[in-house]
């Protein structure tokens, strides 16, 4: 009778614990903030970072539409990676997933403290996403 | 001198074999170009054939820059190969018509004489690179426009257009180095063999050998940095993301004091030799 009940109450503290996981309030002002983004353009700065490629930094500008993704475009030869330009922010809370707090680390001689995002579904396209918040 | 230098630039000028020597550099300017418009875009993408599966590339990478550099490619055998051809002609010619005996009957000292044909070769050489780079830049710009330059040296390395642009200019000028090398070596070859196909023989070997050479490592950093063939593909060191500079112009200065040498044996033996 004694281990039913001790079962039981590991059952009910993992019940406990469960709930007691809350959303950061940080990453839902982030999560709102882009929901309101429709669109926007931005000039960018690429850089190839392979040991066997020596390329200068490229300049070219990225537009992105809502429901339409990112479009990257420059006046010079540019390379960009096949996976991973397509995912946008609003990718990242597409599916169901899980956030990790991570400290604070100093980047830029700016605080910001780290939350991994990981998605517990199999249709995300990353495995995992670190946030910076100043 | 001058007298002797003027005459040995009229007689090139007059000989059909200098023709013949530009319009093969044409002919060659005229087959790469051919190739670089049919077959150009396979080059590209054996060159990126190793990053088209993770990469995608905007951009066009196959325009003038690119066709120059495979032109300036023709360094290191097709132009040498018509140089020393053409160079040791100038000599060997005047042994075959036995107008060195005519001349030198002359008040011509037999040192003004060779002196001027090597003085004469080396300006027949940078002509012949400067007309080379002139029409290689006009002909690539005008069919294939400008653009970013990739190389494959040490790594890929792509150049924006400007940079491109200084960089093969700067080869140009070091590869005239080279050439005069060639150019210098054939003519003291035609005084050693005074027969032409004998001349011209050994100048295709002596480059072939030199090619040869050049792939080869001799375990010592002396030979690897001054033996002559280690210094001929200075001007390829342009194409280095990181410029060698200091390499290369030690390269230039050995390479000239090797032109002065071989230059040297020849006037001597020359001058010692009976016609």
């Amino acid at each position: 009778m004694s281990a039913k009940y001790f079962i039981l109450f590991v059952q009910l503290i993992a019940l406990v614990n469960v709930g007691a996981q809350e959303v950061d309030p940080d990453l839902i002002h982030v999560r709102n903030r882009l929901d309101s983004i429709k669109s926007f353009k931005a000039d960018i700065m690429m850089d190839v970072d392979i040991s066997f490629i020596n390329m200068p930094t490229k300049y070219g500008k990225v537009s992105y539409t809502r429901g339409n993704g990112t479009k990257i475009t420059s006046n010079d030869f540019i390379m960009l990676p096949k996976r991973g330009l397509d995912l946008t922010m609003e990718d990242i809370f597409k599916y169901p997933y899980i956030t990790v707090q991570r400290g604070v680390q100093e980047i830029g001689g700016i605080r910001c403290k780290v939350l991994n995002i990981i998605p517990t579904s199999e249709k995300a396209d990353f495995s995992i996403a670190t946030l910076f918040f100043r | 001198m001058i007298g002797v230098l003027k005459a040995e630039i009229y007689k090139i000028l007059r000989q059909s074999k200098t023709l013949y020597a530009l319009a093969a550099i044409f002919i060659i300017e005229g087959f790469v170009l051919l190739s670089a418009y049919y077959q150009g875009t396979e080059i590209i993408d054996l060159l990126l054939a190793n990053l088209k599966d993770s990469f995608e590339f905007k951009g066009n990478l196959l325009n003038g820059n690119l066709i120059i550099y495979m032109i300036l490619n023709s360094l290191w055998f097709h132009i040498p190969l018509i140089l020393m051809i053409v160079v040791s002609g100038f000599l060997t010619s005047e042994y075959k018509d036995r107008t060195v005996e005519a001349v030198l009957l002359q008040p011509v000292n037999k040192i003004t004489f060779i002196g001027s044909k090597y003085i004469v070769s080396i300006i027949f050489t940078v002509l012949v690179v400067i007309l080379l780079a002139i029409t290689t830049f006009l002909i690539s710009y005008m069919i294939f426009g400008k653009g970013d330059l990739v190389v494959y040296l040490d790594g890929l390395n792509f150049y924006p257009s400007n940079e491109a642009f200084w960089r093969l200019c700067c080869a140009f000028m070091v590869g005239t180095v080279s050439m005069l090398f060639f150019s210098v070596v054939s003519l003291t070859f035609a005084v050693f063999f005074k027969d032409a196909t004998k001349t011209w023989i050994v100048s295709a070997i002596f480059l072939v050998c030199t090619n040869l050479l050049l792939k080869i490592d001799f375990n010592n950093s002396f030979w690897n940095s001054f033996f002559y063939s280690k210094l001929i593909d200075s001007w390829q060191y342009y194409f280095y993301y990181e410029i060698p500079y200091q390499t290369i112009y030690l390269n230039i200065a050995v390479l000239i004091f090797y032109c002065l040498i071989i230059s040297g044996i020849g006037v001597i033996v020359f001058k010692r030799r009976d016609l």
